[in-house]
């Protein structure tokens, strides 16, 4: 099996859902990444991101709880740590504001999320 | 089977539905293993809503006595998903504060659970959609 891009990655997870959160980081650790949190909520990412010093990416989940997660796209673009978002609907709001970040649609299958978070990693 | 607590509780589309999934858990495994399939079962339900830093949670306690229990703590076989349910997902997914023992004469359970969701609806702030 190929090398996924994500190997050794220390990546953020935000999802509200466990289920989801669950999955996606057990998804991310197969393929060796390191896995930061899950956090379900704006104020513990935003924690997250704060206090780890090292951070290489992120997958965002946009509404979380029924708040969205704007603050936290704006904390990783000014860090400089490339994400994606992930989103059961298209949103003009993130691509109007957003315009460089990729919004993986739920649902999805994870090379699919792979691919993405791969990419943004390549910048 | 005894139930305690006030009637006329509101629960919003978010509380109700982690209640219900944890509930249903409860009363599964009680079914299975516990109170409500055993002979000398008994099972007390008790609630109550308190106020904590303003905001309305919900308590509710879950005892079971006189149930025959497995030996250890493990939880019998089968139960581990709706223990997974209250033990982690509720406190991921809804801010809730959970515990979850067998006791020597069955399970007792506790759940605190925010009435208003994890987070204040009152940050919407216009914004709305699935995810």
């Amino acid at each position: 099996m190929a090398s996924s891009a994500l190997r050794d990655r220390r990546i953020l997870v935000v999802e509200d859902e466990y289920l989801i959160a669950i999955t996606l980081s057990n998804q991310l650790e197969g393929v060796g990444s390191i896995v930061v949190g899950p956090v379900p909520s704006v104020e513990r990412a935003m924690k997250a991101i704060e206090s780890e010093p090292e951070l290489d990416a992120a997958i965002l989940d946009i509404n979380l709880g029924g708040v969205m997660a704007y603050p936290i796209a704006d904390a990783l673009l000014a860090r400089k740590i490339p994400f994606v978002f992930t989103s059961g609907y298209e949103d003009d709001i993130l691509r109007t504001r957003y315009p460089q970040v990729r919004n993986c649609l739920k649902p999805y299958l994870f090379p699919e999320m792979e691919k993405a978070l791969a990419n943004a990693l390549l910048g | 089977m005894t139930l305690d607590g006030p009637t006329g509780i509101v629960l919003n589309s978010t509380s109700v539905q982690a209640l219900a999934m944890a509930l249903h858990e409860l009363t599964t495994n009680a079914l299975k293993y516990g109170a409500l399939g055993q002979k000398n079962g008994r099972l007390n339900v008790r609630w109550q809503v308190q106020a904590e830093n303003g905001a309305p949670w919900i308590n509710v306690d879950w005892k079971e006595s006189g149930v025959q229990t497995a030996q250890s703590n493990e939880g019998p076989k089968g139960a581990g998903n709706g223990r997974r349910l209250i033990e982690d997902a509720l406190p991921y997914q809804f801010g809730a504060r959970t515990t979850f023992a067998i006791e020597p004469d069955g399970v007792h359970c506790m759940i605190a659970l925010p009435l208003s969701g994890p987070q204040s609806e009152e940050t919407l702030d216009g914004q709305f959609g699935a995810s």
